[in-house]
């Protein structure tokens, strides 16, 4: 197709076709190309060439089994030898995580339950009325089944506010989060009111 | 690819030591991760190596990541970085071993596309390391002229300047086989 110095008999270089066939750009140079023998077949050939690398591109690469337990390995034993030995047992036993599961077409999302926690918790403080949570779990519990999540909160109230409307926007802000930014279903929402803040 | 919570979010999290909201980034991006590295370096086992050097190399270097950039940005910059320390470091220049998922059982008239593809790759292997990684980021990744600079560090010419040369090399390596 070309000599040594990646050009064509017509002198036009090889990258700049191959530059206008990979970025479907228009051609620098149309007159000469449209009746140029060598360019034309060139052409021809990048076009073939990048339909291949398309479809090289579009294949599926599937991820190693074993990569995210891997790595998370050796995060820990990295951060167990910064921090000696005197680590308090929990932190050097790794604890069970849950996951919400995500399902695409192109791969799955997961997303820790405490991950999902934070979000409630965020959003429940931030909305006007709720005073605080309980402590514990009794403030909030997270039940995450698949890409359903089941949500039990234990609020102190504000002491003027009215309760069944500051539910009601409760739960409509939590659906937003966790359907939103989450892509999880609200399953069931349950609220108890356990105080009244007089602050 | 489901949308989940944003990356900023599980970035501070991370940050502040969460290692559940690190585990989300890492499951979030090991996709990234990996295919760029097994297209950088051809070979399953090395690209899962550098796949794992580079997710513990975010973790270490969580802190240095600035929250005007993307998250994702930031891990092709690593990985990339990563896969062209291990391809410059002296290694004989044995035979690359072919990695990529494999077609199997194809009907007849799709032997010829497949050997074209086997070259391909091949062609691709034996660009060099800094002209594969502008390659693989631009048309296999998709990414931007801009975003290429970003990752490599390099301006938006440069980034144009080597994409067509690497263009122009592979067009010259393929052609013995046409």
């Amino acid at each position: 197709m070309n000599d040594r110095n990646g050009r064509l008999a017509c002198g036009t270089q090889v990258g700049v076709l191959a530059d206008q066939v990979a970025e479907h750009a228009a051609p620098i140079d149309p007159r000469h190309q449209a009746d140029c023998p060598h360019c034309r077949a060139a052409l021809g050939e990048l076009e073939q060439l990048w339909g291949d690398v398309r479809e090289l591109a579009r294949e599926e690469v599937a991820i190693p089994g074993g990569l995210v337990t891997a790595v998370l390995r050796r995060v820990r034993r990295e951060r167990e030898e910064h921090a000696g030995p005197s680590l308090p047992l929990e932190q050097v036993v790794p604890r069970l995580v849950r996951h919400a599961l995500l399902r695409g077409s192109r791969g799955h999302t997961q997303i820790a339950d405490s991950v999902i926690a934070k979000l409630i918790r965020h959003t429940v403080l931030a909305t006007p009325g709720v005073g605080s949570l309980a402590r514990g779990s009794e403030g909030l519990s997270v039940s995450v089944e698949q890409d359903e999540v089941g949500v039990r909160i234990g609020l102190v109230v504000d002491l003027s506010v009215a309760i069944p409307p500051l539910v009601q926007a409760l739960r409509v802000r939590v659906e937003r989060e966790i359907e939103g930014i989450a892509g999880l279903r609200l399953s069931t929402f349950d609220v108890s009111v356990i105080d009244v803040s007089e602050t | 690819m489901v949308v989940g919570i944003d990356d900023a979010y599980l970035v501070r999290a991370a940050q502040a030591g969460d290692d559940d909201a690190f585990e989300a980034l890492v499951r979030r991006h090991q996709l990234l991760v990996y295919r760029v590295a097994l297209r950088m370096l051809g070979n399953a086992q090395e690209a899962e190596d550098a796949a794992q050097d580079a997710l513990l190399g975010a973790w270490r270097a969580l802190e240095n990541f600035k929250a005007d950039s993307e998250f994702s940005t930031w891990l092709y910059r690593i990985v990339t970085n990563r896969c062209l320390t291990m391809l410059r470091r002296a290694r004989p220049q044995e035979p690359l071993e072919d990695d990529y998922p494999d077609t199997a059982a194809e009907p007849p008239d799709q032997v010829e596309g497949l050997d074209r593809l086997r070259a391909l790759k091949g062609a691709i292997l034996a660009l060099t390391p800094e002209q594969r990684a502008v390659l693989v980021l631009r048309e296999f990744e998709d990414l931007s002229y801009d975003e290429i600079g970003r990752v490599l560090e390099l301006s938006e010419a440069a980034v144009k300047g080597r994409l067509h040369r690497a263009r122009g090399e592979l067009a010259d390596k393929t052609q013995s086989w046409r």
